[in-house]
């Protein structure tokens, strides 16, 4: 009897879903899949609502240490949105709430005791559009060491008598070389840097993160913002910190994605992780319909 | 050159979009309307029905040639404005003029015996003294003890309202909620609002009966006075400064708080030094009110001009300028008149120079976060 019943039901479904199934069968072929090298962030499950908002839905995945991985999609596909979720800034959104957990080098940051000053030391933020605090360059770049006690100095400091000048100048200089901006501002690093260009700024934002010395480093679309020579400059940096650093970065251009990229992640509308796999395998090959109609430019 | 002028005022009266027939309701217009001002002031027993005739007409015009008219309406109304203003203060400086040609500096700001400046006056008002410094009657007439009084109150305003009124500036930018923002900000604006003789009565039956009650007797001090001006200031602070605070760009905060600062490192380092100028124009701003108040003060020290003995006694009492003005000038004789409106020049001059300082410095702000600096 209850085979009778099953039959003309499991018809309907077949016929209604097929495109859900093979949906199904292209998820099925990548959610094994483990990209090369150490994993640095293991995110497992991520949920995020924005009040009624369901952002990010059930989003798993893997990312390795020293790699670029990029996240691409339409906008309001929650990229940003996840990308906020991997050193907490959506904390700071009293309307977001965040389930699931994300696990750097192993330790849970969704922990009730996480120390959110150490994470964010640890995962390092570059914004969309640069945003330079309206100080000298040189502060800029030993802010993040200055408010964590690294570097003390002034008359205070001098007063106790510790005053680290010289370390300020030499991690000033260790992080605007690697930011590839040293030699465009070593002689004027004491004016504002609201003064600089777009894509100057975006490069001090960026030796401003890595002078904090973190392991990973998100980048939102840092390039977006930019004409395409400044982008071009920020995308080879990109390339060179991989080598030290695990960047995830948020574009919007397939291209970029496809350049320096060595895994892709692709949201698409409604916060679903659709495909995770090698940047080469996402965009010559990628198992599921969508994804590619995204890719060759037919949807999205 | 006076082709020019013509070209700009035919440009401001009939802008670039002149529809047919607009010059005529807006020459008729502003035709009755000069007349209307000449027979005001030749004529003013034919003013009215003049004026009737200017309504008439502009209302004319304004069904046919709205645009037009309209314009015309708006820049009358700007020069009305801006000649009143004007007029005021040439009136105010002429009216004090007198009283400076008469009584010289020296004896506006400091008091003469036998027709001699006494400049050193104020090593004697640090120790008791039986000076008299304002008696018209007498003809003493300095205004020293009174500004002396103006900064007391102001000081002790300042002191009361410039910690409060950061401190909840910066709650409200940066602390509290969207919720409650949107509760406290408009409240403590309609504080602002609050007729100032209502926070003087206030003080004076509240406080002033509060601290006679409980610590001196003396009441209706320079103290209570300062701390009723500065709760008057308090709302004003609060409101510049948080619209300082909250016009720094969320990204600078962002920035800060994804390199592992914390809240308040963000609020020290970013908030309060981006947004310093448009706090410092919030502080001369509120200080302004506090040196420009007047009913409350009058309300709570309605005593005579005298210093504080010793000077930096606040439990002493003494009219400022403001309220030197409001109390006396009813009974005022012609020369007493004269040097209030002195008095009133100095209020004119400090208030004026607050004004164009926190306006210069909110400039600054703006272009300092748009990174011109």
């Amino acid at each position: 009897m209850s085979e009778t019943d099953m039959t003309p039901d499991t018809g309907s479904t077949a016929t209604t879903t097929t495109a859900g199934e093979s949906e199904e069968e292209a998820r099925a072929a990548w959610t094994d899949y483990h990209a090369a090298g150490e994993t640095k962030l293991s995110v497992e499950d991520i949920n995020v609502w924005y009040g009624d908002d369901h952002a990010l839905k059930n989003v798993s995945m893997d990312i390795p240490e020293e790699s670029v991985t990029a996240l691409i999609g339409p906008s309001g596909c929650g990229k940003s949105t996840f990308l906020r979720c991997l050193n907490r800034m959506n904390d700071r959104i009293k309307a977001a709430r965040v389930e699931g957990s994300v696990e750097v080098d192993g330790t849970e940051i969704y922990h009730p005791d996480a120390n959110l000053v150490e994470l964010r030391k640890r995962i390092g933020m570059v914004f969309q559009s640069p945003n330079p605090f309206p100080k000298s360059i040189r502060e800029n770049i030993s802010y993040g060491p200055r408010k964590h006690g690294e570097i003390e100095k002034g008359l205070l400091a001098r007063l106790f008598g510790r005053d680290d000048t010289a370390a300020e100048n030499e991690l000033v200089e260790r992080a605007l070389k690697q930011a590839a901006l040293w030699d465009e501002v070593s002689d004027r690093l004491d004016d504002n840097a609201l003064g600089l260009s777009g894509g100057q700024q975006q490069r001090l934002c960026i030796a401003r993160c890595l002078a904090v010395d973190p392991d990973v480093i998100l980048m939102d679309e840092p390039a977006s913002a930019l004409d395409p020579i400044a982008t071009s400059k920020i995308e080879d940096l990109v390339e060179e910190l991989a080598k030290d650093y695990t960047v995830v970065i948020v574009t919007h251009n397939m291209q970029q994605a496809a350049r320096i990229s060595d895994q892709t992640a692709v949201f698409l509308t409604g916060g679903e992780l659709i495909e995770y796999d090698d940047t080469e395998k996402i965009f010559e090959n990628p198992e599921s319909q969508r994804v590619e109609d995204y890719i060759t430019g037919k949807f999205g | 050159m006076l082709h020019q002028v013509w070209v700009d005022v035919q440009h401001t009266l009939f802008g670039t979009d002149e529809a047919e027939g607009s010059r005529l309701a807006v020459g008729a217009s502003a035709g009755m309307l000069l007349a209307t001002i000449g027979a005001f002031l030749f004529a003013p027993a034919v003013a009215l029905p003049v004026l009737a005739g200017f309504v008439i007409i502009t209302a004319i015009g304004w069904i046919t040639h709205q645009g037009a008219i309209a314009r015309l309406l708006t820049l009358f109304a700007t020069v009305l404005t801006v000649l009143t203003v004007f007029l005021i203060t040439v009136f105010l400086f002429v009216s004090a003029l007198p009283a400076f040609t008469e009584h010289g500096s020296g004896l506006l700001l400091v008091p003469v015996e036998n027709g001699e400046p006494r400049w050193f006056f104020w090593l004697e008002a640090v120790l008791p003294t039986g000076e008299t410094f304002w008696n018209p009657l007498s003809g003493a007439y300095s205004l020293i003890p009174a500004i002396w009084a103006t900064v007391i109150v102001t000081f002790i305003a300042g002191a009361v309202a410039i910690p409060l009124g950061l401190f909840g500036a910066l709650f409200i930018a940066e602390v509290a909620d969207d919720r409650l923002r949107e509760i406290i900000k408009p409240g403590v604006e309609v504080l602002a609002g609050i007729p100032s003789i209502v926070y003087g009565f206030i003080g004076f039956a509240v406080l002033n009966s509060f601290i006679q009650d409980s610590f001196l007797d003396d009441g209706a001090s320079f103290l209570i006075a300062g701390i009723v001006v500065g709760i008057m200031a308090l709302p004003t602070i609060v409101s510049v400064g948080e619209d300082a605070l909250s016009s720094v760009p969320d990204a600078m905060g962002d920035g800060a708080v994804a390199m592992g600062a914390t809240e308040w490192q963000k609020m020290k380092s970013i908030s309060i030094p981006a947004a310093f100028s448009g706090i410092s124009a919030a502080v001369i701003l509120g200080l302004g009110r506090a040196i420009g108040e007047t009913m409350a003060v009058a309300a709570i020290m309605a005593a005579g001009v005298d210093f504080a003995n010793p000077l930096f006694d606040v439990f002493d009492a003494s009219a400022t300028l403001t309220s030197l003005i409001a109390v006396n000038y009813g009974s005022a004789s012609e020369s007493t008149l004269d040097v209030l409106f002195v008095a009133g020049v100095m209020l004119f001059v400090i208030v004026a120079g607050m004004s164009i300082v926190s306006q210069y410095i909110e400039r600054q702000m703006k272009q300092k976060l748009k990174g011109q600096s």
